[in-house]
């Protein structure tokens, strides 16, 4: 009886065991091992960080290191990099980084090579195909070969690894950070590889966004008039990025006209998603004639997914001829937006059309050869293997032309098998932009600046330079095709090579302009140039507010101090509003409103156009002006096949000029009844918004921005209800979810080079620490940070922690 | 009073020993303990328990209150809780019933060795 006992026991304790180390599948949710999760030792706890810690100096021993590093922290937890050499400082940057961000680093590559599958199973599948398809593996492999090819960039990216495996190496289980324990997986080594794929993401999100396929069905569906109306390619009123005064010293290469001579309305079943059409940014440079101190100011906000950990992280990093401060990107060595003792810069997205289509006819089913010029040509295949928790290991065959690869066939959201959609994209290419930013770090003068950007290819970006010597710039830099009219507009015929693109602009053709006498450059992502720049772009995303809120405003001011840059960052004014609602508030047939929908009228009649957070006008005009929109493009909305809708600037133009009357006609839409029925819907919408808040409607309430942890499962670690202004086309363009996670102003007086800054989250990547988001609130009030730009460690006074990493 | 004495025993070992060991580690201190010394099986299964409950929501607490709730209070997200308390609740549950399973085979250990030195013939049987 007692041995039957010892045995029953024994089996519970081990049934016991079993159970809660493995993961409980509940569904579709699967479960951590709940004995690991909860353990105080392997589990959650760990990660949870005393708000107050002792800890102020770390001895770190390791094998390769040149020279001693001094790594301080200072009271915003910024890592402030003292090294010998510059490998070691790169080698520090690694360590650091990975300290703070190491789950981040690793998710986001993980999710750019494809590999998410890996971790969550079988619901990341078509992510990881998508990923495969679209070629990031194979454009990160060939940026490796040039990383690895140039000296400067080989030995920043090893260091940088080494210093990431330096830290993974420390790590034990209990030290892992709190995401891997959730998803049940385990840190891998880092790689130059991994650098490369974390920059061919960010290519992704700022590149890949193209209208080829909805306007070939538009064009198709409309017919050219129509089109040509609602999508035209320049827009009136343009203030280009490059001041129009600007002349241009070249002749070019333009085509008199479009060599595309039939549109054959073709495209695949079903399409991927586009990144965000907002993914952009601000950025501009005064020069010294237009400020209080006399030295150019310098200011950048890049507009991206509001993310936690956040997308950017704060550093500075000092070695011999190498002195600089900004924002970084976890993965990536060097500062992407920052400053130096001489210089700062800043980027904005180009938005140029970078990715082109071209509809592929094989010989038969087996895909081995495709048309092309008279000729058949062998395709290449490459196996994609991805590996898939809990299941087989998933293959998908991808076939590349010499476009490109075919991301839509009909294994893949295609319906033939005989066609399919080979993607010619700019990010393909071999580039090493990692080289242009080591070299803009370092740069000390507009030449130096205007070398470094001529390694940059993609994501073609608009970059904003001042320095102390008193010049401001700006250069549109990347690598871009010479193209005719129309030439990837829409799907292109892959059987002829009319369509190739065969020659690039010259690297000192790009647009650009140094100390232009209006005494400012600015970017918003609008269109580059004027209509006589020498070379033919698809205009096709452009922004058409914030750039010239932002030009009209430094027009008009003088005496610029910081503070005036500040608030411009976070001008609220909805341009878009003040040039459409006037003209909608006249048109509006009031006969017959009831006392409440005159309430709203006046409100909107009395609005400032500001879309401050505390107003409730900004929520009656976006409600209003969403609900026309859907009526007036209904037809558009319903047409089979991927359709884009027409720019906000080329609408308001239509409804003013009353040339939308063609479209209207064609589809049968009274507008005047629209514009009165869209109001009275719009009232209803909104009081009922106003009950469900009991009242307390605001614009800030309304937007209900937040910041969302990269899981979006994770909804515990997100940060939410953020009080702030702005908005879609407005300088300060925080959506609901999106918006300038970085923002950054920089003075640049010779010898006090002074920068205010803030990011939209907090250094640390860790849930479990007080650093994850503790500036988001003060980043939604629109407070900014002064950087301690320390020129030795001693200057770093209140500083939290220091590590010193020595050779062993 | 021994019930107590083994409750702070347990607890004594899972407070200073667990935080380094696997989850399970409170089975192996009863284990251990139970096999060690005579008890009854129920005063074993309460001391087992309690000691391990009370050590981990001790541990829980203080590590919690040095984080001021950040982490506890997002992880109850994480998993659609109302309040991070039950995660306490959850973390001492495990531990206390990891404590009783490891008491119950420690004492059915001790039992089945003890019938053994009962029915040795040099102790003159039963």
């Amino acid at each position: 009886m007692n041995w039957l006992r010892f045995f029953f026991a024994l089996a519970l304790c081990l049934a016991w065991v079993y159970f809660l180390s493995n993961p409980i599948s509940l569904g579709d949710t699967n479960v951590p091992p709940p004995g690991k999760i909860m353990s105080l030792n392997e589990g959650f706890w760990q990660n949870s960080e005393p708000v107050d810690t002792n800890e102020k100096t770390i001895e770190i021993k390791v094998d390769s290191l040149k020279g001693t590093v001094t790594v301080v922290y200072d009271s915003l937890n910024i890592p402030h990099v003292f090294a010998e050499n510059r490998y070691d400082m790169f080698f520090a940057q690694g360590y650091v980084t990975a300290r703070d961000r190491l789950w981040q680093m690793d998710f986001q590559v993980r999710g750019a090579a494809g590999r998410i599958s890996e971790i969550v199973g079988d619901i990341a599948l078509e992510y990881d195909r998508s990923m495969r398809r679209k070629g990031l593996p194979y454009s990160a492999n060939n940026a490796l070969q040039e990383l690895l090819r140039d000296p400067e960039t080989r030995e920043a990216v090893l260091a940088y690894t080494s210093g990431v495996n330096e830290y993974i190496s420390e790590l034990e289980e209990k030290d892992y950070p709190v995401e891997y324990k959730i998803l049940n997986y385990e840190p891998e080594e880092w790689s130059p590889l991994k650098t490369a794929l974390l920059l061919k993401m960010m290519a992704n999100d700022l590149a890949y966004r193209n209208n080829d396929f909805q306007f070939t069905n538009l064009y198709s569906k409309l017919g050219k008039e129509l089109f040509d109306l609602l999508y035209p390619e320049r827009l009136e009123s343009e203030d280009p990025v490059i001041n129009t005064d600007r002349k241009w010293d070249f002749d070019g290469y333009k085509y008199n006209q479009s060599m595309v001579d039939s549109i054959v309305n073709i495209y695949p079943e079903n399409m991927l998603d586009q990144p965000d059409k907002d993914n952009g940014s601000n950025n501009w440079a005064v020069s010294g004639s237009k400020t209080k101190s006399g030295y150019p100011i310098l200011a950048n906000d890049p507009h991206l997914k509001l993310r936690l950990p956040s997308i950017w992280y704060m550093i500075h990093l000092q070695s011999p001829g190498y002195d600089v401060m900004g924002a970084s990107l976890p993965g990536a060595p060097a500062v992407i937006s920052g400053f130096n003792r001489n210089i700062a810069w800043g980027v904005t997205n180009a938005r140029r059309d970078l990715v082109d289509w071209y509809s592929i006819k094989f010989k038969n089913k087996e895909r081995k050869q495709y048309y092309h010029d008279g000729k058949y040509y062998p395709t290449r295949s490459k196996i994609e293997t991805i590996k898939v928790k809990g299941k087989d290991d998933y293959k998908d065959t991808v076939i590349y032309t010499h476009h490109g690869p075919v991301m839509y066939d009909d294994s893949f959201k295609g319906d033939s098998s005989r066609i399919g959609f080979a993607m010619k994209w700019i990010s393909h290419e071999k580039s090493n932009e990692l080289k242009t930013f080591i070299e803009l770090n370092a740069a000390t003068n507009y030449d130096d600046y205007r070398e470094a950007l001529k390694h940059y290819i993609s994501p073609a970006q608009n970059f904003v330079f001042a320095s102390t010597d008193g010049d401001i710039a700006m250069t549109i830099q990347g690598k871009f095709p010479v193209k005719f009219p129309e030439q990837g507009k829409f799907v292109m015929d892959g059987t002829s090579s009319v369509y190739d693109w065969s020659n690039y602009i010259p690297m000192e053709h790009n647009a650009s302009s140094l100390n232009p006498e209006r005494g400012f450059v600015s970017s918003a992502n609008q269109v580059p140039t004027a209509a006589d720049y020498p070379y033919w772009y698809l205009a096709g995303d452009f922004e058409y507010y914030r750039n010239r809120v932002i030009n009209e405003e430094l027009t008009s001011m003088n005496d610029i101090t910081i503070d005036d840059m500040k608030k411009l960052q976070q001008n609220n004014l909805n341009l878009k509003a003040k040039e459409i609602l006037p003209w909608l508030l006249d048109t509006l047939d009031q006969s017959g409103l009831n006392d409440r929908q005159m309430e709203v009228y006046n409100t909107l009649k009395e609005w400032n156009f500001m879309n401050d957070p505390e107003l409730v006008a900004p929520v009656y005009f976006n409600v209003w002006y969403d609900t026309l929109d859907d009526m007036i493009w209904k037809p558009v909305k319903d047409f089979d096949g991927p359709v884009q809708m027409p720019e906000y600037g080329v609408i308001s133009s239509l409804l003013k000029n009353g040339t939308i009357k063609p479209y209207l006609d064609t589809f049968n839409i009274a507008l005047n009844d629209s514009i009165r029925a869209s109001f009275i819907r719009s009232v209803t919408v909104i009081d009922t918004l106003m009950s469900q808040r009991n009242d307390s409607l605001t614009w800030a309430s309304y937007k209900d921005t937040y910041a969302q942890h990269l899981v979006p499962a994770f909804k515990g670690f997100n940060e939410e209800h953020l009080n702030i202004g702005g908005g879609s086309n407005i300088v300060n363009a925080t959506k609901k979810n999106h918006g300038p996670a970085w923002r950054m102003i920089v003075s640049l007086e010779p010898g006090n080079v002074e920068a205010h800054a803030i990011i939209a989250g907090g250094q640390s990547g860790n849930p479990g620490s007080k650093g994850y988001n503790e500036y988001i609130r003060d980043w939604a009030m629109g407070k900014y940070y002064q950087l301690n730009f320390a020129e030795t460690k001693e200057e770093l006074t209140g500083s939290k922690l220091e590590l010193n990493i020595n050779q062993n | 009073m021994k019930t107590f004495g083994m409750t702070i025993l347990v607890g004594v070992l899972v407070y200073f020993l667990h935080p380094f060991l696997p989850w399970y580690s409170p089975m192996i201190f009863s284990i251990i303990v139970f096999a060690a010394i005579e008890m009854k099986l129920g005063n074993v299964f309460a001391a087992a328990f309690f000691g391990s409950v009370l050590a981990s929501l001790i541990l829980t607490f203080q590590i919690d209150t040095a984080n001021e709730a950040i982490l506890s209070s997002r992880m109850a997200g994480i998993f659609d809780l109302t309040s991070s308390i039950y995660l306490h609740v959850i973390t001492a549950l495990i531990a206390g019933i990891s404590g009783m399973l490891g008491g119950f085979l420690g004492y059915s250990f001790r039992r089945m060795l003890v019938k053994r030195r009962k029915d040795n013939l040099y102790y003159g049987g039963r």
